[in-house]
């Protein structure tokens, strides 16, 4: 291997690079373009192919709720304004639980020295192995006794908890990468731990909490399986429930019958704020600090 | 501003296996500048830490005034308590804050009122000539700036205690001499006890009041820098202050009267005999107490010059004679060539006699 | 009473340790306790309809017997093998490849490079199935219309070629976690590790295997690590296109639990065949964390 890229040179590497660049931007794009086209044609399928006149119906129809008139439209209502509010209530209420219950813990865990804290970092890291849909009826039961069934609080919680141990890992790198001189110099100075933890810690670890909130944004708003196993009433859909009540007619039957220009239209509408957040919070995504997991 | 001595009675502090601090007492006065001294890794940082409280000692108390802030059982007292202000080794500037907030830190944690942390801020920043630098983000400072940011830092609300980590070790030659006469000046102006740590002799002899040393987490001696150099205590001491620093040279006592030192021998003044009780001596006598001259001379010694080191307005030479090498200054005005013999005559009056066993001084 | 003024002394310890206590109740709660329960239903005979939902009976390893002579049981781990095998390698190595280009100086563009290697990554995964129809369909998908224009035989993706489908899928939509992970790491690594490497005229290859790679050893293993777990606890894919079939080819193990529970009501074992993914996942997670040395 060695051998042989020693001997090529310079602009044959760059060429063979920007090739390989090309085929893995197809690979990344070709189904998203299906997706841009499909929205905005009238008349779309599912292949490939340039609209031959763009309309905004799809988009319209999504909200309106009901099928455009003369227009082969959805059989199937839609309340995507309902879902996208309960979309963005799961999501706001899991980003402030793992903000909050993330940054403490993982602060915790990196300025305490015990022994037994890698076990406890472990421990934290594989507490969510078991396959959630293994745990689906324990998991119901549960929200049965806290009332979280067809409650949105209740899925926040949840999806809340499933999405911690690797948003606990990632910020303990950042706040390992902090030098503790800066918060020993807060205690000097008379503040206290929440306080040092709000004023010093968190500010300078900034680039984490917006990894985080990124990541846990895209956990809760893409959310599946939670809200499945325990959302039950229409009006409480979530827009990834709301889809798969529309489209999905039987599992493993996803290319019959479906509307593709909704489908596409409600796709874009669905993935424009993970792409907002994203946009915001993309100048700390290459400053993710894994840092060592090294507890002493 | 109250009285504040600080107190450590019999404080030992343990990592593991590593004793960095071991059963050290020592009391700092009421507005002294005392400075910690000694080689790296002897335990001065964690002793400046166990005073702020971000250490807890494993053994012994410290106390402010009357006050117990650590006894190694029940009693802690945290750092957000003991009204002290530090100024870390790495400054420790908060890097989301400009230079204007970062001083004002303190005093918005304790609330005081907008006017009057401004008004303050300011003085400092006038004192400490950063005025320009108040908008300026921790990053886009020199070394020297910073640290007399974080020195402002520390200066804003009066502490009990001031707690400064080597805070002249990243500057450079010239800020550094700067800065030592001013950090004199300000602890003087502001009168807080001061606990200064360094591993710089110069600088703490210089700037102390009175000085510790430290070596292996052991107390050698305090005293006034004066004391340190005139009279120290064991060999520790004296290898370690002074520049260049003190010929040590193993001797042995004859009868009451001459010292061995193997290729020659030195008469000793009478009343040294009374106080030397062993015969295994190490004699101790710093360059600037040995005359050389060119010329031989009643009761000197021939050596032989190995090395000249001009600095300037004196020379320190390197002396060989045989296997005994000793350092000497000497005047610029005295030219020598590499092995040209020399006549050294040593200032006995100046000179200091140890227990070679103990290392401990006997005069 | 002494207790009580050592805690006094411990104070700060404490406040900071409690500081763990929101999110160890959280996991506690609703990751530890459904585990725990699952583990426990694997040992009964709970079905999810009949009385044996309420009243379900001890019967031991029985579930776990059972599966040792269940042939789908063993088709679907033969299955579940190949499915995290590929998906590891390929999620890893286009993940790797996409952080060696955001951070080689080779090649410009790497705000747009960044954005679309994240676009599968930031677009919910409920849509990914859908956007994936287009590609695969048999008559009118865009991949066998590509084959075509190459002159190669198209294929009836989803049905003949089902796994190899869903591993596409699969990479497509998860390669993008490697990639954060690896690029940041790459980032960090101080520059004049390669500047040093350029005055000993090491080559690419050489500063690559020799700087890069055990640079960010730590964050390889953790990614292969998340990318495993991801891996087998998810059956969205299949679930979708292929619900398993056909003939059990692509039936995932968790599929299969899934099964189990909830088409043919036999929860216990269901649970049992959760409990053994969990096993691996830990075994697996646990061996590559100390071969990393971690
Ligand atoms: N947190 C710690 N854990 C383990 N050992 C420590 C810790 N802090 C200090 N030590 C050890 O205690 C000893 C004294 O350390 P200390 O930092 O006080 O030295 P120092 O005198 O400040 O040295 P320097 O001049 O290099 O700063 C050293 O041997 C050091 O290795
Ligand atoms: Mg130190």
């Amino acid at each position: 291997m060695s051998d042989v890229l020693k001997k090529i040179s310079e602009p044959t590497l760059r060429v063979v690079g920007y090739v390989v660049l090309v085929v893995m931007c197809m690979y990344i794009l070709t189904p998203l373009l299906w997706l841009l086209l499909t929205a905005f044609d009238p008349e779309g399928g599912p292949y490939l192919k340039l609209p031959k006149s763009i309309t905004l119906d799809n988009f319209v129809m999504l909200f309106i709720g009901k099928p455009i008139k003369g227009r082969a439209g959805a059989a199937h209502p839609f309340y995507m304004n309902v879902w996208l509010k309960n979309s963005f209530f799961i999501a706001s209420v899991v980003l402030v639980i793992i903000i909050i219950t993330a940054s403490m813990a993982a602060y915790a865990l990196s300025r305490l020295d015990f022994t037994g804290k890698s076990l406890l970092m472990t421990f934290i890291l594989l507490i969510g192995f078991m396959p959630s849909m293994a745990k689906i009826l324990p998991l119901f039961k549960l929200c049965l006794m806290f009332g979280f069934i067809d409650n949105l609080f209740g899925v926040a919680v949840v999806i809340a908890s499933s999405l911690l141990p690797t948003q606990i890992w990632i910020l303990k790198g950042f706040f390992d990468s902090i030098p503790r001189e800066l918060e020993e110099q807060a205690w000097v100075c008379g503040c206290g731990y929440l306080s040092t933890l709000m004023r010093v810690v968190l500010p300078v670890a900034g680039p984490g909490i917006a990894v985080i909130a990124l990541l846990s944004f895209l956990g809760a708003w893409g959310s599946f399986t939670i809200p499945l196993i325990l959302i039950r009433s229409e009006d409480l859909y979530p827009v990834s429930l709301g889809i798969a009540s529309v489209f999905i007619h039987n599992p493993g039957e996803i290319g019959l019958a479906v509307d593709y220009g909704p489908l596409c239209a409600l796709s874009i509408v669905y993935a424009l704020p993970s792409l907002a957040i994203y946009y915001l919070t993309r100048k700390y995504l290459m400053q993710i600090k894994v840092g060592k997991m090294e507890v002493r | 501003m109250s009285v504040v001595e600080v107190q450590l009675e019999g404080v030992t502090k343990r990592f593991g296996n590593v004793v960095a601090v071991n059963d050290l007492t020592l009391k700092i006065k009421d507005k002294e500048f005392m400075v910690l001294l000694g080689p790296s890794g002897c335990g001065k940082t964690t002793t400046l830490r166990l005073i702020a409280g971000l250490e807890k000692v494993t053994k012994g108390r410290i106390f402010f005034k009357d006050e117990v802030v650590d006894d190694g059982e029940t009693i802690f007292i945290p750092p957000q308590k003991r009204n002290v202000s530090m100024v870390f080794q790495s400054y420790a500037l908060f890097p989301h804050m400009n230079v204007f907030e970062n001083i004002a830190f303190p005093a918005r944690i304790k609330k005081l009122p907008n006017r009057e942390v401004k008004k303050r801020v300011y003085e400092l920043a006038d004192l400490l000539r950063i005025k320009d630098l108040l908008n300026r983000k921790p990053h886009e400072l020199s070394g020297g700036q910073q640290q007399r940011v974080a020195l402002a830092r520390a200066l804003m609300i009066e502490p009990s205690v001031l707690l400064l980590d080597e805070p002249l070790a990243n500057l450079d030659a010239k800020l550094r001499v700067y800065m030592r006469a001013e950090l004199k000046r300000i602890q003087k102006e502001f009168s807080c006890t001061t606990v200064y740590v360094t591993h710089d002799q110069i600088e703490a002899m210089s700037m102390a009041d009175r000085i510790t040393v430290l070596n292996m987490g052991k107390l050698q001696q305090v005293g006034t820098p004066d004391e340190l150099y005139d009279k120290p205590s064991n060999l520790f001491v004296a290898g370690f202050i002074g520049s260049p620093p003190m010929n040590i040279i193993e001797c042995t006592l004859v009868g009451t009267k001459y010292l061995d030192f193997g290729s020659f021998k030195l008469k000793i003044p009478e009343d040294w005999a009374e106080v030397l009780y062993r015969e295994e001596l190490v004699f101790g006598i710093r360059p600037q107490d040995i005359l050389v001259s060119k010329s031989k001379r009643d009761g000197a010694v021939n050596f032989y010059v190995y090395v000249s080191e001009p600095l300037g307005d004196r020379i320190i030479l390197t002396l060989v004679k045989d296997d005994m090498m000793i350092k000497a200054l000497a005047d610029k005005s005295t030219r020598v060539n590499m092995r040209e013999e020399v006549w050294v005559i040593f200032n006995l009056e100046k000179a200091h006699i140890f227990d070679k066993k103990t290392g401990k001084l006997i005069i | 009473m002494s207790l009580l003024r050592y805690l006094k002394r411990y104070s700060s310890e404490i406040i900071l340790a409690s500081f763990l206590v929101p999110a160890l109740v959280l996991l506690l709660i609703f990751q530890l306790i459904p585990t725990i329960w699952t583990i426990w239903f694997s040992f009964t005979d709970m079905a999810l309809i009949g009385k044996k939902l309420i009243h379900p009976s001890f019967i031991g390893l029985k579930n776990y017997v059972d599966m040792l002579n269940d042939s789908i049981f063993w088709q679907s781990m033969k299955v579940t093998f190949e499915y995290c095998l590929a998906s590891l390698v390929l999620r890893f190595i286009l993940g790797l490849l996409a952080a060696l280009y955001l951070t080689s100086k080779m090649f410009r563009g790497k705000t747009i490079l960044a954005a679309i290697f994240l676009l599968p990554y930031i677009i919910p995964g409920a849509i990914h199935p859908y956007v994936w129809i287009s590609m695969l369909d048999t008559r009118y998908g865009t991949l066998n219309r590509i084959l075509l224009f190459f002159g190669l035989t198209p294929q009836s993706w989803v049905y003949k070629r089902a796994m190899e489908s869903v591993v596409m899928i699969n990479s497509w939509a998860g390669y993008a976690l490697a990639m954060l992970i690896l690029s940041s790491a790459i980032t960090s690594i101080p520059k004049e590790f390669y500047e040093v490497a350029d005055i000993y005229g090491a080559s690419r290859w050489q500063k690559f295997s020799k700087i890069t790679l055990p640079l960010i050893k730590y964050p390889v293993i953790l990614s292969l690590v998340l990318i495993f777990k991801e891996d087998i606890d998810d059956f969205t894919y299949v679930y979708m296109f292929t619900e398993g079939g056909p003939h059990y080819r692509t039936e995932l193990l968790s599929l299969y639990a899934y099964h189990k529970a909830f088409a043919y009501f036999e929860l216990g074992y269901g649970c049992a065949v959760g409990v053994i993914i969990a096993i691996i996942v830990f075994v697996l997670t646990l061996a590559q964390l100390k071969l990393g040395g971690v």
